[in-house]
């Protein structure tokens, strides 16, 4: 073999190792997203399902009919809630695990991946226990004559919430802990040898540090809360409705194929921008990291 | 000497009120995981708690239904199928992302780790779509090859992460020692990753396994947490507190698995 | 003169593990004094005792008369200059400097002062804009001792703090840093494994030993003159060999070589017959090509010749054992050379006996 061939050769190997993974993708991934964005600007018809047509006649539809607009509002009012408050309860908790717990894998590390590992519908079925009208919530309350009658959680707003809450707290924790644990003791020693106190070490030291974990956990956990199907599905209310069991919901049992795709097209504009958007920030909040 | 002087440096009121907190925050987070477990040892009917006995028949309920079980066969054939798609497809093309310098290496990777960051509900919507152009329909075929999408960037970012501590120069060593690329690669590279590949193959089983969003579309509604779903939207009892003891064994078996890969890539580094 | 610190017999344990045993040390206004040994020998702890870091098992700590042993570091007016420079990341060289002044309360004009002073005196007022991923390994140490100084502390630490720089800027920046702490009367105590470090730059040094001070002195003091076997050994390069202490010729002498070398003008306390290790310094033998005084010894043989630089470093075959000899570059031209058969010249006031418990 000439050298040339053997060095053209070597060009095109990166490519050999990659096609196991193209053969998947392509069919099952970036296909079938084509052909979405293609759906949703088709029609449907009562009668005869998804025509074919080239029309933005959903979308218009989607943004401006007041079923639709409340159910974005909905999503988007409910996804914030939870991103803030999982994040506001994740950052103390990151900061004591990634300043005492760093070598000692101990039992509370566990308790964040855990629940990641687990089913999400042993999670939903846990909050049920715990939120049913005869549940260990309720039961506790009333017998400490909090309550005349039980609380009504299960199958609301509230008890979504908190379920969706839990369900993203390990997703919130984990940015913010790697931001953390990138911070070096020596950092923390130098800001109370020059005069800080512990607060201030943390105002001064951790918390700009750590922006970059902050935003990245109110985005991964905007994105999941806002594309949940199983916690507003089991836990939710039906008068309180969210993107995604709608967009299941108009392509099974409505038969409304391409709005289901414009839908989903709109969910999916909607993350990649707060992709970008949380890109952005981070890159806003952190110049020393991209200064030359 | 690992880490001099934390305790000199915070104030100890600090530490004890942070401590308290996480401990709050942690059993807020095994709260309903060890909530589903205890109650499918109880012996009431319903959601009740604290459980007025201990029994059973709840255990024993579900290992009679039939949605279950075969729900678990379909979730086991599905889980394991995707873990070898995952595997393969995800390892080779971690490789050819560390290994190699080419154009457009940061996009590949971009789109790699792309079904990552997407919701599984427009995904599974969207692979619906085409699945008539591959002539086939809902099932275990459409469904494993859903749970790949996710599979194979998530071992993919696992054995990732493993390859950055790898070292390349033991490659040219491998190879001034006459070895080709592919032997390099089994007698080398591969038992050095081995842990990468392991966990992420463990975990790509284990969202397959728990995958509801991409099989809502895919399956006939026939998964195993499919099947817990629509048991607990029309008759809420505890045999589904029974399967959820299955599946927390089944994360708890996983874990050691994941553990060392874990500890690599989240822990250690400092 | 009152001490700026004194450390009274302090001790820290780790995990039961005694880093530090009962250490004492006074630092007098304006004095250098570096805490000298091997990794492991406690001279970090020690440091972090007096910055704060660490506290105390037992023993006291006082600075500028005030009783700090248990004082947060945030108190303390000690000011750290760290071994991997601990540079805020996300401040500017500027607010780096300014941040020490700020958080200790001091008025924005009296900080900026502050600031504009110590970046003059560590020339970095070019750089006050940039992050410190922005500047190089002597800028940033530049920075991490100006940020130090800037809160006025009562006593400066660095941590190895050279040790990150290569060897010239290394020995440029000792030499600077030295020039500036002594203009400034600055007390400091700088921690180090290396000890051309510490003779560059202390006053005095304190050789630490598995959590001790062995010996603390002045420079030429601790190495003309050590105190214990560590202490000579740490320092230098030296020659180790087994001897007796015998006769020759009808004084007591020190026979070493199997009774090819003797060295005669050693005092031995060692009843006749003990077996004992000495040790000579390196610089300590000459090798001559005749012999200069009435040598009765066997003729070594010189196996190799290095040029070193400052310095030309020749080992001797004496029979079974190798002798190290350096001796000034200067002489590269008349020392011997590979082959040649060469006779010791022992400088004998710098033989050591080192280990007297050898068992016969």
């Amino acid at each position: 073999m000439t050298p040339g061939t053997a060095a053209s050769l070597r060009r095109w190997t990166p490519l050999l190792w990659i096609v196991p993974a193209a053969l998947v993708l392509l069919p099952f991934f970036f296909l079938p997203l084509v052909l979405l964005f293609r759906n949703s600007l088709n029609r449907d018809d009562p009668m005869l399902l998804m025509v074919p047509d080239f029309t933005a006649i959903n979308y218009i539809k989607a943004l401006s009919d007041p079923f639709y607009l409340q159910l974005f509002a909905n999503t988007i009012g409910a996804a914030l809630f939870v991103a803030v408050i999982a994040t506001i309860i994740a950052y103390p908790f990151s900061y004591f695990i990634s300043r005492y717990a760093r070598r000692s894998i101990g039992l509370v590390v566990w308790a964040v991946y855990m629940p990641l590992f687990v089913s999400v519908i042993v999670r939903v079925f846990g909050w049920m226990i715990v939120l049913a009208d005869s549940g260990l919530l309720n039961a506790m309350l009333l017998k400490l004559h909090f309550l005349q009658t039980p609380l009504r959680l299960l199958f609301e707003v509230d008890g979504m919430l908190i379920g969706m809450v839990h369900r993203y707290l390990p997703l919130a924790i984990l940015p913010l802990f790697n931001a953390m644990k990138k911070i070096p003791d020596e950092l923390h020693r130098a800001s109370a040898n020059l005069g800080a106190t512990p607060s201030g070490v943390i105002r001064d030291v951790v918390f700009p540090l750590s922006v970059p974990g902050i935003v990245i956990s109110l985005q991964l956990t905007f994105a999941g809360a806002l594309s949940d199907f199983v916690l507003p599905q089991v836990l939710g209310s039906p008068r309180f409705r969210m993107l995604a069991p709608a967009i299941y919901a108009e392509a099974t049992t409505n038969l409304s194929t391409a709005m289901a795709a414009t839908l989903a097209v709109l969910m999916l504009v909607f993350i990649i921008a707060l992709l970008g958007a949380s890109g952005y920030l981070v890159k806003r909040l952190t110049p020393w990291m991209t200064a030359r | 000497m690992s880490r001099p002087g934390i305790e000199a440096i915070d104030s100890a009121g600090m530490y004890r009120g942070l401590l308290v907190y996480v401990l709050i925050v942690g059993a807020f987070l095994m709260l309903p995981l060890v909530l589903a477990v205890m109650l499918a040892f109880s012996s009431g009917g319903g959601l009740e708690f604290p459980p007025p006995g201990l029994s059973f028949k709840w255990i024993v309920k579900a290992a009679a239904t039939r949605e279950f079980r075969e729900g678990l066969l379909i979730s086991a054939v599905v889980a394991v199928a995707t873990g070898l798609i995952s595997a393969i497809a995800g390892t080779s093309a971690a490789i050819a992302i560390n290994h190699f310098r080419f154009r457009g290496r940061a996009a590949l990777q971009a789109l790699l780790m792309a079904p990552l960051s997407l919701p599984g509900i427009v995904i599974g919507l969207a692979i619906l779509f085409t699945l008539p152009a591959f002539g086939l329909v809902p099932g275990i075929v459409a469904t494993i090859g859903g749970h790949s999408v996710i599979g194979v960037p998530y071992v993919a970012y696992m054995v990732l992460a493993s390859l950055s501590n790898y070292d390349m120069s033991l490659d040219r060593a491998s190879a001034s020692l006459g070895a080709g690329q592919w032997q390099t690669f089994r007698r080398i590279t591969l038992p050095i990753i081995s842990p990468g590949v392991t966990a992420g193959t463990v975990c790509a089983m284990l969202l397959s396994f728990d995958n509801v969003a991409l099989s809502l579309f895919l399956s006939n509604g026939n998964t195993l947490p499919l099947r817990m779903m629509q048991s607990m939207q029309f008759y809420t009892d505890p045999s589904v507190a029974a399967v959820s003891v299955l599946l927390v064994a089944l994360s708890l078996a996983a874990v050691p698995f994941l553990k060392r890969s874990f500890r690599e890539t989240h822990m250690e580094r400092a | 003169m009152a001490h700026v610190l004194s450390v009274e017999a302090v001790s820290k344990s780790f995990k039961g593990v005694a880093a530090v045993r009962r250490c004492s040390l006074e630092l007098k206004q304006g004095e250098i004094v570096a805490l000298l040994g091997p990794s492991g020998c406690g001279k970090t702890t020690l440091l972090n005792m007096i910055a704060g870091f660490e506290v105390p098992d037992e023993g006291r700590i006082e600075l500028g008369g005030r009783d700090i042993t248990r004082l947060p570091a945030h108190q303390r007016r000690a000011g750290m200059v760290f071994q991997a420079y601990a540079l805020f990341p996300h401040m500017t060289v500027r607010d780096n400097i300014l941040y020490g002044p700020r958080v200790q309360g001091e008025k924005p004009g009296v900080a900026q002062s502050r600031a504009s002073e110590v970046a003059d005196l560590l020339r970095i007022g070019n750089l006050l804009d940039r992050y410190p991923s922005q500047l190089s390994g002597g800028q940033r140490q530049r920075v991490a001792v100006a940020r130090a100084l800037a809160t006025r502390p009562e006593i400066l630490l660095l941590d190895e703090a050279f040790s990150a720089l290569d060897r010239n800027l290394r020995e440029e920046m000792q030499i600077e840093l030295s020039l500036l702490l002594r203009r400034l009367g600055i007390s400091t105590i700088l921690v180090t494994h290396d000890q051309r470090e510490a003779f560059a730059l202390a006053d005095r040094i304190a050789v630490m030993e598995a959590g001790r001070i062995s010996q603390i002195d002045a420079p030429e003091a601790v190495y003309r003159t050590p105190k214990t076997p560590f202490v000579f050994e740490f320092l230098g390069s030296s020659n180790h060999l087994a001897a007796t202490v015998g006769e020759q010729d009808g004084t007591p002498a020190l026979l070493a070589a199997g009774g090819k070398l003797a060295l005669t003008k050693m005092p031995v306390a060692q009843p006749a017959g003990s077996a004992l290790t000495i040790g000579i310094r390196a610089e300590g033998i000459r090798l001559a090509t005749a012999p200069t005084r009435a040598h009765r010894e066997s003729p070594a043989v010189v196996r190799l010749v290095t040029f070193l630089g400052q310095t030309i470093r020749m080992v001797a075959e004496m029979g079974d054992i190798s002798i190290i000899s350096e001796v000034a570059a200067v002489s590269y031209e008349t020392c011997p050379r590979v082959g040649d058969a060469v006779f010791l010249d022992i400088d004998e006031t710098g033989v050591h006996v080192l280990d007297n418990a050898v068992a016969a």
